[in-house]
């Protein structure tokens, strides 16, 4: 598989058709909508600026002056300090496929890639962790087409396997962040909901910004089996033999209380909690999400 | 039995099969299916799963149940008698019409008679082209119910016959009639056998004294199908109830008719009094409120000597065949009793004739009975042909000779009425007065053995127990209010061995007999272990030893055709001759003045002649046209050359309760139909097939169901119906709960 596999080239495309602002919302939500420190050594021009008193005179663009004798300053786009983890699970239900096109973990790592590759365009250091029942990859945030590509290879390596015990692991890797960082969490979250989103608030007891994606097949949203079964946990390997209609309602109010669980949760952490279905394309998926995002960071200043 | 109008319907129970190879098919269907996490799948889905596994299996029989009981009912079950064609066999019934006294009710839709008749009608009507009908009328008669189709044959022969019926002032009988019916119906072969009642079940017309014969199972469909009134109202006369067995010139005669009233008389009933055809007294009575009988006296003295006749009547109400009711008597001016004083006394008070003297004249007009009396020495010369009754009061023994006169003179119709006291031999009187030797097996009807008790002490031995109310001299002794036999004691009796031929009439209170009596030719000997006086009892000083002894003295000298003058309808009226005598020429006119057959009766209770045909209530004339030559130097007095005989109903006739009465308080059961046929069933023991029509007129249609049996296609249809109410609302339970996609909006978001 290519490195641009999970590259959606229409969605890349109507992603760069978004406005600059909303990359920087992105950034902005993702960073605390901090500017860098090093501001004005990036070296992406953004643009000219009347010169005022106090302003470092090293930054006057001479150029411009001696066409329309008037001091500019130039003004380029920073670089920001962000520094993001892509947490994809990798466990053995990331990998169910009910009728869909794609596993929930091969729609994990489109979404992964994606936000990779948004992210490297805006020169921020993207990390990747894949973790079962245990860590599996740490790839610590880096810049770089190495390292892009490095991430990309250890997605497409990526495969489902393993019982997940993510609030365990989530603690540990949450321990294993060092400096405060944008947290990305794919993944079904199939383990007590409690437990999760007690995991989750580990992060923002460390400072860590979180970004959950609620990755979903739609037949665990709907349950539409009718046949009568033998039901095998994909993880567990646990049968229960069952007339799935009989139950359909009882495990969709199971669901319903885990969902709403970690939704309650997450939304008590500020934890930005996003429900993803394997059947939405991705690409529209993140767009609609960015665009959603960027409203909410206009309204709210 | 449980047979299908059509049968062809039921290869749809195959149908039922269907939701069980659905459902069997859809269980088979197991596919494995392996999903992300069962982490959802906890006990409440393996509760729920359980219960519905129930639920499921629950809707699945209910489906199969809808299929199974609409092909049952599309076949049409019916539940038949045992052994019983359902359609197209032939059936022979028997009707068995109560044409009793009491069905002569009318009220506002006519005669129960009538209606039944008329349900009878529709019974035929309901038959078909080779079915066969008998006819048995339930009236008491005396040679057993009245067949008028005796045997089950074409059924427009039975419908002449009913039209040709009447109902009769009779008493009923129809347990007599059913068993009778049970004959006719069981000689003929036919699918359906079946007995038809039409009657108003009245109580007593029903022995269930004596136990109808059990059976064991049998397919005869018994059907009572009942006419009655709604609320009976009758008064009516049940019985004559008299003062003195034998009516005397000049001296009052009383008469009491026991009148029986049911219902309201706000008027009163209006009582007469008719005497040799005239109308000698009316009463206007009003019914004692709490028991609903009325028992006037009304005295009458006779004039002249002979037979007369008359009848108590009452005002006509809906049962006018109980309102009037007849009586004969031969009235005599003077009886001649002849007494042997065996224990004769210069002082009057020890005399043995003493108290019977002075009983028999009571009332001072000695007009009544004329007793004559000699020594025992002398009874070989009297003129014993002169009296009817003699009596031996306390005869020690007499000679062989006088023996033998005496025999020939009860034997030829004279009475003997014997006292025995402390004078009597037992030993002699065993030898020659009783034994297989002598004529009839002696004049006694008990040998002496002993004597039992003290005749010197004070202590009393035994006082006088049962009494045969039955019979016509002691019947008025079952009423305390006529006389009382309570306060009689006895210091020693003649302990007796009764004779096989001989009836005990009064027995001692330990049961040891007291006095009996036997028939002897054409007369009888009543024997009283007792003398007539107080030597061993305080009877004569007693106020029932004066009825006592005048009832018997009264009874043994009237002739024996007048010994019981009342008999009811349909009974035989038996004329008494001696066996082996030439028999009288007697004819017989019924109370409409007809002639009445004379048949033969019994010998063996001396009865060769009987007038069977006594169904007209009234009074009967039986007249000698050629009295038989009467023998040389015979005591025998030949019947009068005309005597009379009342004939009236049965007093239970006018009693109007009914058994559905009688079983509604004796049987618990959910309805009063099924506590009546319940009832009915104890009275038809071992046979299972009796079913009640409250209403003759429904008789033909219930035994048209009851013949096609009951159907269940309209139940089950009505179970059909409800599955298929239910099966919707269960498959809902079943599936909506657990199946059904949760409506917009509820998913999970």
């Amino acid at each position: 598989m290519s490195s641009s596999h999970y590259l959606d080239p229409e969605a890349l495309g109507r992603l760069r058709n978004l406005s600059l602002a909303a990359r920087l919302v992105v950034e902005g939500y993702f960073s605390g909508l901090h500017k860098s420190p090093r501001h004005g050594f990036s070296v992406e021009f953004a643009e000219h600026r009347e010169y005022t008193p106090g302003v470092d005179p090293r930054h006057i663009d001479w150029r411009v002056f001696g066409r329309q004798d008037k001091l500019y300053v130039k003004q380029y786009e920073e670089e920001t300090s962000l520094r993001a983890w892509l947490v994809v699970d990798k466990s053995a239900s990331m990998g169910y496929r009910h009728l869909g096109a794609m596993t929930k973990l091969e729609y994990a790592c489109y979404l992964a890639a994606s936000l990779a590759y948004l992210m490297r365009t805006q020169q921020d250091a993207v990390g990747l962790i894949t973790c079962d029942t245990v860590v599996a990859a740490n790839l610590p945030p880096r810049q770089g087409p190495m390292h892009f590509a490095a991430l990309i290879e250890q997605l497409e390596n990526a495969r489902p396997g393993g019982e997940t015990s993510l609030a365990k692991v989530l603690d540990e890797i949450a321990e294993q962040i060092p400096r405060r960082s944008l947290v990305i969490v794919l993944s079904d979250l199939f383990d007590d909901a409690g437990r999760v989103v007690q995991a989750l608030k580990h992060f923002r007891h460390r400072k860590h910004e979180v970004i959950v994606f609620h990755i979903l097949d739609p037949a665990e949203r709907s349950f539409p089996f009718e046949d009568i079964s033998a039901i095998e946990d994909m993880e567990s390997g646990r049968v229960v033999h069952s007339d799935p209609q009989a139950f359909r309602r009882a495990y969709l109010n199971s669901m319903k209380s885990f969902l709403e669980v970690l939704r309650n949760g997450c939304g008590e952490a500020a934890i930005d909690y996003v429900a993803a279905e394997t059947n939405t394309p991705f690409a529209g998926f993140l767009t609609s999400y960015l665009a959603r995002r960027s409203q909410f960071n206009k309204a709210t200043g | 039995m449980l047979t299908f109008l059509t049968p062809l319907f039921l290869a749809g129970l195959a149908a039922a099969a269907i939701p069980l190879l659905i459902h069997l098919t859809r269980s088979r269907r197991v596919k494995k299916i392996t999903f992300s996490s069962t982490q959802f799948f906890g006990e409440d889905f393996l509760r729920s799963r359980r219960m519905s596994r129930v639920k499921e299996w629950l809707l699945l029989l209910a489906r199969m149940a809808l299929f199974a009981i609409l092909a049952l009912a599309l076949a049409r079950p019916v539940l038949l008698p045992q052994n019983r064609a359902a359609h197209g066999g032939r059936r022979a019934i028997v009707i068995v019409l109560d044409d009793s006294a009491s069905m002569s009710y009318r009220d506002g839709n006519g005669s129960l008679f009538d209606r039944a008749r008329s349900a009878a009608h529709a019974l035929l009507d309901s038959l078909r082209p080779g079915d066969r009908a008998a006819l048995v009328l339930a009236g008491r008669r005396a040679d057993g119910p009245l067949t008028p189709v005796s045997t089950p044959g074409n059924p427009e022969v039975v419908r002449r016959a009913l039209d040709a019926t009447a109902f009769a002032t009779l008493g009923t009988d129809l347990a007599g009639a059913v068993a009778r019916a049970e004959q006719i119906v069981a000689a003929g072969a036919a699918d359906s056998r079946e007995i038809h009642i039409l009657s108003d079940l009245q109580d007593s017309g029903w022995d269930t004294a004596t136990p109808f014969p059990a059976a064991r199972g049998g397919d005869v469909l018994y059907q009572f199908a009942q006419v009655r009134p709604v609320h009976a109202e009758n008064a009516g006369i049940v019985a004559l109830q008299y003062a003195n067995a034998l009516p005397m010139v000049g001296l009052p005669y009383a008469i009491r008719p026991l009148i029986r009233c049911a219902g309201a008389a706000p008027g009163g009933i209006e009582v007469s009094l008719f005497v040799d055809g005239e109308k000698v007294t009316q009463r206007r009575l009003m019914p004692d409120v709490r028991s609903g009988t009325l028992a006037p006296v009304f005295l009458h003295t006779f004039t002249t000597p002979g037979w007369h006749s008359g009848w108590v009547e009452l005002s006509p109400d809906n049962l006018d065949a109980d309102n009037r009711r007849w009586f004969a008597f031969e009235v005599r001016a003077a009886l001649p009793v002849l007494a042997v004083n065996g224990a004769p006394s210069a002082v009057r008070r020890l005399d043995e004739l003493f108290y019977m003297r002075a009983a028999l004249d009571a009332g001072g007009t000695n007009r009544g009975v004329r007793l004559d009396s000699l020594r025992p020495e002398a009874l070989g010369s009297a003129r014993l042909e002169d009296y009817p009754v003699a009596i031996l009061a306390n005869v020690a023994q007499l000679d062989e000779a006088v023996v033998q006169r005496l025999e020939g003179w009860v034997d030829s119709g004279g009475s003997l009425l014997v006292f025995a006291g402390d004078r009597v031999q037992g030993a002699w009187y065993a030898d020659r007065l009783s034994g297989a030797a002598r004529l009839h097996g002696g004049l006694l009807p008990a040998r002496l053995l002993e004597v039992a008790g003290h005749p010197g002490a004070d202590a009393t031995t035994a006082s006088i127990g049962a009494c045969d109310i039955g019979h016509p001299a002691l019947a008025p002794f079952d009423d305390p209010r006529f006389a009382s036999l309570g306060g009689v004691t006895f210091t020693a009796f003649w302990r007796v061995e009764p004779a096989p031929d001989a009836s005990i009439l009064m027995r001692t209170d330990s049961g040891l007999p007291l006095c009996l009596e036997k028939p002897f030719g054409r007369g009888r000997v009543m024997l009283f272990a007792a003398p007539c006086d107080r030597d061993w009892s305080n009877f004569p000083v007693r106020a029932a030893y004066v009825p006592w002894i005048q009832r018997l003295v009264a009874y043994l000298a009237q002739d024996r055709i007048a010994a019981q003058p009342f008999f009811a309808t349909g009974a035989r009226i038996p004329i008494p001759a001696a066996a082996g005598a030439a028999l009288p020429e007697i004819h017989v006119r019924k109370p409409d003045g007809t002639p009445a057959g004379v048949l033969p009766g019994s010998i063996a209770d001396s009865t060769p002649l009987v007038v069977a045909d006594t169904v007209q209530p009234g009074v009967y004339i039986l007249s000698l046209s050629s009295p038989p030559p009467q023998p040389a130097a015979s005591a025998y007095r030949p019947p009068p050359s005309v005597a009379l005989c009342a004939v009236n109903l049965e007093g239970c006739e006018s009693n109007l309760r009914y058994l559905d009465e009688v079983f509604a308080g004796s049987q618990h059961s959910a309805s009063l139909e099924k506590s009546v046929e319940k009832g009915l069933q104890e009275l038809l023991p071992g046979r299972p097939l009796v079913s009640f029509v409250a209403e003759a007129t429904q008789a033909a249609g219930a035994a048209l169901r009851a013949r096609q049996g009951r159907r269940l296609w309209d139940v089950l249809l009505i179970i059909v119906l409800a599955i298929a109410l239910i099966e919707p609302w269960l498959a809902n339970r079943v599936f909506a709960r657990h199946y059904a996609a949760p409506a917009p909006g509820k998913e999970p978001a």
